[in-house]
């Protein structure tokens, strides 16, 4: 539940400011939030994964089939791959490892200040 | 252990977010460019115009109405030029700023700074031929004697940068994001370095330095044999006939000795396609009495298009036509009195002078016997992921001495030689463009075009009453017979330029009795012309061409003019190849060279874009010159070929020349020996071509006519257009080259209508859904009619997005 609510914050902040700063906002994003909520590394990078990976391929995607991948079809013959759509895929990967690392960086500082967990007196 | 988790996963976190920060090789950086907010995503436009509706300027002092038209030619309406000016610059941006700044970077000799060491030479050539030197004194001299004019310059460098603020990363054009840079601001010194980047493609084609090799080489009769200044055939830019009343500027050839040393030219020359047709016919040629003018420059095609349309109006211009992304006001168009184009008017304007340096430290050089003082200029080079290069540079008062130690041929022995140019020269073509653009009538046209020094240009005109003309305007230097045509002795002070012509020597005709006037880079008057005319690449075929066909054609209409403008008749087909075929023995070929020969035979030397023979005759051709000028290609020093008219000459008239004859082997041959030994390589060459895949020898695809983008990347090109035509051909297009930008213009009772096309789309962006839209109609003969009226937001029909620009209160 955490960890789903977690990608969703991720998420909406990196889609909402995205568009006013630089193209790393979402790495920022995701480093911040796992930074100040506490999880596992694994969990965070799949938070950060999941969050910046997810809102880069599906608004990637939106944008192409806005475009009817009209330019997407144009620029992926720079690159060597063939279809279109992995355009959208490696822009969703990108997004995703950069959130994912991003993520884990943030739970790991986290993690320099906290002590180790002891038993809790009511559990 | 935590603590060093934490620093291991930033330093990688960091490391990923630098490299996907950094264009590494040739891949952009990808975090950036592959961003959906950010990256590529964001150039992908579904409307043709995505721009505000109203925009606020704090420059503009009244509003300024913009409207596209379907073509997306802006039609710019505002109160008074400068507004008008500012938003012709804001516009351009808008359609052009990457192509605007990236040729600049070129003129300038900057690319290395944006795609590394490999540009280096090229970079460096560039700034020793000096553009930037012209630019900077043309500038000095505007500022300071047309404040007027310049603070119109200074407007449309306020409208550029307007434009440029607004641009987030997200905005900017696509080669900005691949190439990973950002653009600078405009400056008004750039508008003068795009008229010096127009003298490097038009005014600066030369041989002096192979004639020199090629008069040591061979001798005097074999030098004048290959190279002769002109021919019998010639049709010359000014009728024969056309009265020269002046008196012209003495001069006399002083007794010289060229300074015959061997030096390999290493600066790239021009296209020497580069050239242009204009024609014009006046009431008595025209069905309906109105005179007609045409233009079309030949030259690359580029994506983006070197040209961009737009109509400039204000209460005192209204302007159409062509403009050069760079450059405010209409280069090439009309208004409502008068139409103008221009072709290229080449002559030898650039000269060489061999400089006797006094020591190692090239402070001093040798001039009228005595020692002068040289000026250093030290160039930077920013290298893209390299070391700054550093490059001096020694200036004499010739100009830049571009060859030296630090940069010379394959030679071991080092010359010096300075670059004497009038591109180096301050001049005002700015000025010329802006009074051309309200001229009303012959006078003012004759007026305003003085002022354009160079390049040089035939300007053809017409006007809404009735009148044609045409005026050779630029700064020719005056010069004695084959001066500059050859290395010449830089401590001489008989080999300067003394005098240039005065502009009133200029040769002009206006309503001449033939009805028509023409120009098309041919030889501009005949022999009675009093002033000493060369260049090495006059053209022979075009001009011809037009000239023979407007003799006879009467009862002219637009549709008529502009299948000239269309017509693939193949000239030195129809002199070469009867010449060629009669020697060629159809009783000893094979099947499969009977049917090349039929194939010729019956050619009807029409290069139309779905037939054979012309890939077969080209071929030929090309074999045929191979083989003759062997020895010209394989000499040890750089010479350069005949040209085609003179290939043609030598081997119809003097079929024993000793050059005709294959040093290889023992026999002689004559020009009946090769045109045989070439007809049968030629068979071969197109059998083995014809069994690769898809190849055919369908013309079109054979030329593979093709509008190359400017960084050469193939998915923004457009490759294989359906176009007839060659180089030399009226309908110029060959592979990579051809009719930039097609124009007709029918001036009468008071009325101008204009019809144009060219290969592109105004729109730079290859994401943008108009892009190269206008390929097709360019390659098929089709023009759209151009939208020149003053009520023109009523035209709901054809404007399909209207924009204001409002002062900033």
């Amino acid at each position: 539940m955490k960890l789903i609510i977690r990608i969703i914050l991720i998420g909406a902040l990196t889609y909402f400011l995205s568009p006013f700063l630089h193209w790393w906002t979402g790495m920022v994003v995701a480093m911040v939030v796992c930074a100040l909520s506490p999880s596992t590394l694994l969990n965070a990078f799949v938070a950060g994964f999941l969050g910046v990976g997810l809102v880069w391929l599906g608004s990637a995607w939106v944008l192409d089939v806005a475009n009817e991948s009209a330019f997407s079809s144009v620029i992926v013959q720079l690159f060597p791959i063939e279809d279109p759509v992995l355009l959208v895929l490696l822009a969703g990967l990108i997004g995703g490892i950069s959130g994912g690392l991003a993520g884990t960086t943030g739970a790991s500082f986290r993690h320099i200040f906290q002590k180790k967990k002891q038993q809790g007196y009511y559990d | 252990m935590k603590t060093f988790r934490f620093v291991l996963f930033l330093s990688l976190t960091t490391a990923l977010g630098i490299s996907l920060n950094t264009k590494i090789g040739q891949v952009p950086p990808l975090g950036k460019f592959l961003s959906p907010f950010h990256g590529f995503w964001q150039n992908a436009e579904n409307e043709e115009i995505n721009a505000p509706v109203e925009i606020t300027s704090n420059f503009l002092t009244e509003k300024v109405n913009i409207h596209f038209d379907d073509l997306l030619i802006p039609h710019i309406f505002a109160q008074n030029e400068k507004d008008l000016i500012y938003t012709q610059g804001y516009i351009t941006a808008y359609h052009r700023l990457w192509q605007m700044e990236f040729q600049l970077y070129a003129a300038a000799g900057r690319i290395s700074e944006l795609i590394g060491e490999g540009a280096l030479t090229f970079d460096r050539s560039q700034r020793r031929i000096g553009l930037a030197f012209g630019a900077a004194n043309s500038e000095e001299v505007f500022k300071k004697e047309e404040p007027e004019i310049y603070a119109l310059i200074e407007a449309y460098t306020q409208g550029v940068n307007d434009y440029i603020e607004t641009l987030d990363y997200k905005d900017l054009p696509i080669e900005y994001k691949l190439l990973d840079y950002t653009p600078e601001p405009w400056t008004p010194y750039k508008c003068f370095l795009l008229i010096a980047n127009m003298h490097d493609m038009l005014s600066k084609g030369e041989r002096d330095l192979e004639h020199t090799n090629a008069l040591k080489l061979w001798g005097r009769e074999i030098f004048d044999m290959l190279y002769p200044e002109t021919h019998p055939a010639v049709d010359p830019v000014i009728p024969p006939g056309t009265a020269f009343d002046f008196e012209p500027i003495p001069v006399t050839k002083p007794d010289v000795q060229f300074p015959l040393s061997f030096t390999d030219p290493i600066i790239n020359p021009p296209n020497p396609n580069n050239g242009s047709n204009s024609f014009v016919v006046n009431g008595n040629k025209t069905a309906n009495g109105k005179v007609i003018l045409t233009n079309e420059p030949d030259l690359n095609l580029n994506a983006p298009s070197i040209w961009y349309l737009a109509h400039l109006s204000s209460p005192t211009l209204n302007c159409m036509g062509s403009t050069l992304p760079g450059a405010p006001g209409i280069v090439i168009g009309f208004n409502d009195s008068i139409a103008w184009g221009n072709t290229n008017a080449k002559r030898d304007l650039v000269d060489w002078y061999y400089i006797q340096f006094k020591d190692e430290s090239r402070d001093e050089y040798l001039y009228n016997g005595k020692w002068v003082p040289t000026r250093k200029v030290v160039e930077e080079f920013k290298i893209n992921g390299g070391d700054t290069y550093y490059d001096t540079i020694v200036y004499t008062h010739h100009g830049p001495v571009v060859y030296d130690r630090n940069f010379n041929g394959r030679r071991t022995e080092i010359t010096n030689l300075a670059m004497r140019w009038t591109a180096h020269d301050p001049s005002k073509e700015l000025k010329a463009l802006y009074l051309g653009n309200k001229a009303q009538n012959y006078e003012e046209f004759m007026d305003a075009f003085s002022n354009f020094y160079g390049p040089p240009q035939n300007y053809s005109f017409a006007s809404v009453n009735g009148d044609i003309a045409l005026w050779i305007n630029g700064k020719f230097p005056v010069k004695w017979e084959e001066q500059g045509k050859f290395l010449m002795d830089g401590s001489n002070v008989d080999h300067e330029w003394k005098e240039f012509m005065p502009m009133e020597h200029n040769l002009h005709v206006r309503n001449p009795p033939q009805n028509f006037l023409s120009s098309a880079n041919q030889h501009a008057a005949d022999s009675t012309y009093p002033y000493y005319q060369y260049d090495y690449n006059f053209e022979y075929y075009r001009g011809r061409r037009i000239n023979d066909r407007l003799r006879l054609m009467e009862n002219i209409k637009v549709e008529d003019m502009m299948k000239l403008q269309h017509d693939n008749f193949n000239y030195l087909a129809s002199e070469s190849l009867p010449m060629m075929l009669n020697s060629i023995d159809s009783a000893s070929l094979t099947d499969k060279g009977f049917e090349y020969f039929k194939m010729l035979r019956e050619w009807d030397y029409f290069n139309e874009p779905d037939r054979d023979a012309p890939a077969v005759f080209q071929t030929w051709w090309n074999n045929l010159r191979a083989k003759l000028w062997d020895e010209i290609d394989s000499a040890e020093v750089s010479l350069y070929r005949p040209h085609n008219y003179n290939t043609y000459y030598i081997l119809k008239n003097f079929p024993e020349f000793e050059m005709i004859d294959n040093q290889s082997t023992s026999a002689k041959e004559s020009a009946g020996d090769l045109f045989r030994i070439t007809f049968q390589e030629t068979i071969d060459e197109l059998e083995e071509y014809l069994e690769q895949d898809g190849k055919e020898l369908t013309w079109y695809k054979f030329k593979n006519t093709t509008i190359r983008h400017l960084l050469r990347l193939d998915p923004f090109s457009i490759k294989n257009i359906k176009i007839g035509g060659y180089s030399s051909i009226v309908n110029a297009a060959s592979g990579g080259h051809g009719p930039s930008w097609r124009m007709v213009v029918e001036l009468g009772d008071g009325e101008v209508n204009a019809w144009g096309i060219y290969p592109g789309s105004q729109s730079a962006n290859p994401g943008n859904p108009t892009y190269g839209h206008m390929v097709e109609e360019w390659a098929t003969g089709k023009y759209r009619k151009m939208l020149f009226d003053k009520n023109i937001q009523n035209d709901t029909d054809r404007i399909v997005y209207s924009i204001q620009l409002k002062p900033d209160n």
